[in-house]
């Protein structure tokens, strides 16, 4: 493989992985706060929407980045809703929820959207020093604003879910709520700031979809992005920092298919087979590794005890 | 541990009474379905359309003439299919997310028989490749099964991958060697392959008979046959099921294996049915409404045959709102997302009950 290729390689990895990456963000701080947010690609489709409509309406790519805080939270209202204060199963809200959103999506891109002219994506910037670097400068280290946000995110995510106490109030939620509870925590109130936070952090992946990649949005434009995230959070633990390495496995699969068929001794290989291995390796990955368990109360809706 | 774990009790879905209703009190689901209407008028209305224009024009495209009907009859067949696919494994309290796959799996094993054994003669050739299909959607939901039993995996998130991997090879099957390299598809599979259509001068063919007797066994496997008791005491408490000499391992096998059955048979149908080929996009996410389908029934089986057929109407009669109304055809796909998730919120549809 040249390096000419490499090149397209990672640039089009690091590119592809963003949208997945804020998802699996959002997803592991809900997850590790007890709730199970199978609905994380309708968030993202929606974060999508939102994102296009306000270019649209505005012209404005930082104000289209910005709309995820209100698609996020317009999302977390109905899901926190359901999950937090009716304790609805999430596996079956989360998929209903998915359908809503592809629904709603949908008709209102058709009724709006359709045929807008203005399509716009945030410019790649090459870094200064570090874009002279051979194959890594023009790849990796020439990207859009968003692309460089979600790789400083991870850090700081990290450091909000292991090292403060808001972390360690979440994880005590996701595995004994009723310990917490005990202890005089609000555990309806943390789950609610968790899930708002993971909810606006998964509309900004579905945002940066539109604003990095397609520069508009089309029906179903996250076509399954959001269930990647699903899997990349439980593949790596709920660590963000392993997150990346998850995204990016995902990333490189989906810029390989593209990529192999330009490489001859690869090209007999249907594009087909590396589409499939981020799954099958999700599908390994959660039968083989024990520990990859959710949070124990990941999931199971609560109820004060003072209220039972 | 998995999602359903046992930090908090154990709770199994409501037992219904004989007489009641799947979805609880008549009132509530009536009051749901009105409230779910009065919610997505208020979207028609911000679409710039009239609610009621609108819902007339939903029932009058999907039964406002025989051919129209006939239509929502061929959508229904596999709505029931994967309805039954989820409602199985539900029963047992474990989660099968993968009904949109094993449609596919069954779509790819039919299409693949039909097109490769084409020295049978046509009637055995359809057989054989109907069977085929159910094997492999029964084989597709197995793996999630043993994931789930032999590995301890979430089979959420296993049945949700297998079925993007399901995709990945109908997308191989369909780019591939077997390429009709015209349209986007298979080669249409040999004209004898067929279901006979079974109301003339409509599309209705023998694939809603498959899918009602398809219900009718389920009914009677989970109502009268020890394996159905099996898989409802599995649901309704693991714990005395294993203590009354269960094997929860092999009842959640057999759950899945059926369940992904059903799907494989509404692929197989759809293949040799409608499209005569395997095209991309040949499942219209019946496996996620599949699901719907399976709560507003309460996860009975034989419930399962209305709530497809409403699921169906709403489908197919959205189908109309773009010409009579100028709205989307997904507003119908709103409808349905919002009546169940009102029929959850109302607590009509109690799947676990969260107690501490």
């Amino acid at each position: 493989m040249d390096s000419a290729i490499l090149t397209a390689v990672l640039g089009s990895a690091a590119t592809v992985m963003i949208p997945v990456l804020w998802a699996s963000y959002g997803e592991a701080i809900g997850e590790e706060a007890g709730i199970l947010n199978i609905g994380v690609e309708g968030v993202m489709l929606v974060g999508a929407f939102g994102a296009a409509f306000g270019l649209q309406h505005t012209g404005s790519l930082s104000i289209a980045a910005l709309m995820a805080i209100p698609s996020g939270l317009i999302c977390a209202l109905v899901l926190g809703y359901l999950y937090i204060n009716r304790g609805t199963n999430q596996i079956v809200t989360g998929i209903l929820f998915n359908l809503l959103a592809l629904g709603a999506t949908t008709a209102l891109y058709e009724q709006y959207l359709t045929g807008a002219g203005l399509i716009n994506t945030f410019t790649p910037i090459p870094l200064p020093v570090l874009s002279n670097i051979p194959i890594l400068g023009p790849s990796i280290f020439t990207q859009a604003i968003p692309t460089y946000a979600a790789f400083l995110a991870a850090p700081v995510v990290y450091y909000l879910l292991r090292h403060t106490w808001f972390g360690l109030y979440l994880r005590i939620l996701g595995e004994r709520p009723d310990a917490g509870e005990s202890s005089g925590l609000n555990v309806q109130g943390l789950r609610w700031a968790a899930f708002a936070i993971g909810c606006v952090l998964v509309a900004f992946g579905g945002a940066s979809l539109v604003l990095v990649q397609t520069g508009g949005f089309v029906a179903d434009i996250t076509s399954g992005q959001g269930f990647i995230a699903l899997a990349v959070v439980i593949l790596c633990r709920w660590n963000p920092l392993w997150i990346v390495a998850g995204a990016a496995l995902f990333g490189l699969a989906d810029a390989l298919q593209f990529q192999m068929q330009t490489v001859s001794q690869l090209s007999s290989v249907p594009r087909d087979v590396w589409l499939a291995v981020p799954y099958v390796v999700t599908i390994v990955a959660v039968a083989v590794a024990r520990r990859s368990q959710y949070p124990a109360a990941c999931g199971v809706p609560y109820v004060s005890g003072a209220e039972a | 541990m998995s999602v359903t774990d046992e930090v908090q009790p154990r709770a199994a879905l409501r037992q219904p009474s004989r007489w009641e209703l799947p979805f609880g009190s008549i009132a509530t689901s009536i009051a749901s379905l009105l409230a779910a209407l009065v919610l997505t008028g208020i979207v028609i209305l911000v679409l710039g359309a009239n609610p009621i224009q609108a819902y007339g024009a939903i029932l009058s495209g999907a039964l406002g003439n025989p051919y129209n009907t006939g239509l929502t009859l061929m959508v229904a067949t596999p709505l029931i299919l994967t309805g039954l696919a989820a409602a199985i494994p539900f029963s047992a309290r474990v989660w099968n997310i993968g009904g949109e796959g094993q449609l596919y799996a069954g779509a790819i094993a039919s299409v693949l028989v039909a097109l490769t054994f084409t020295g049978l003669g046509a009637v055995p050739l359809t057989i054989l490749s109907i069977a085929c299909g159910i094997l492999a959607g029964g084989f597709w939901g197995a793996i999630g099964g043993a994931l789930r039993v032999f590995a301890g995996a979430n089979e959420v998130i296993v049945t949700l991958m297998l079925n993007f991997v399901a995709l990945t090879v109908a997308d191989y099957v369909i780019t591939g060697p077997w390429a009709q390299n015209i349209s986007p598809q298979t080669r249409n599979i040999p004209k004898g392959v067929t279901l006979p259509t079974i109301w003339p001068h409509t599309a209705v063919d023998l694939g809603l008979i498959l899918a009602v007797i398809a219900a009718g066994i389920v009914f009677v496997l989970m109502r009268r046959t020890p394996l159905g008791l099996a898989i409802r005491a599995c649901g309704f408490n693991p714990d005395a099921a294993r203590l009354a000499g269960f094997s929860l391992g092999s009842i959640i096998m057999t759950a899945f294996a059926i369940g992904g059955a059903c799907a494989g048979l509404a692929g197989a149908i759809l293949v040799i049915g409608v499209n005569r080929a395997l095209v991309p996009d040949i499942s219209a996410n019946y496996g996620y409404i599949g699901i719907a389908v399976a709560l507003i029934a309460g996860l009975r089986p034989l419930w399962i045959l209305p709530g497809a057929l409403l699921f169906a109407i709403i489908t197919v009669g959205g189908n109309n709102l773009t010409a009579s109304s100028n709205i989307s055809t997904s507003v119908s796909l709103i409808i349905e997302a919002i009546f169940v998730i009102f029929l959850l919120a109302f607590r009509v549809i109690r799947l676990q009950e969260a107690t501490s």
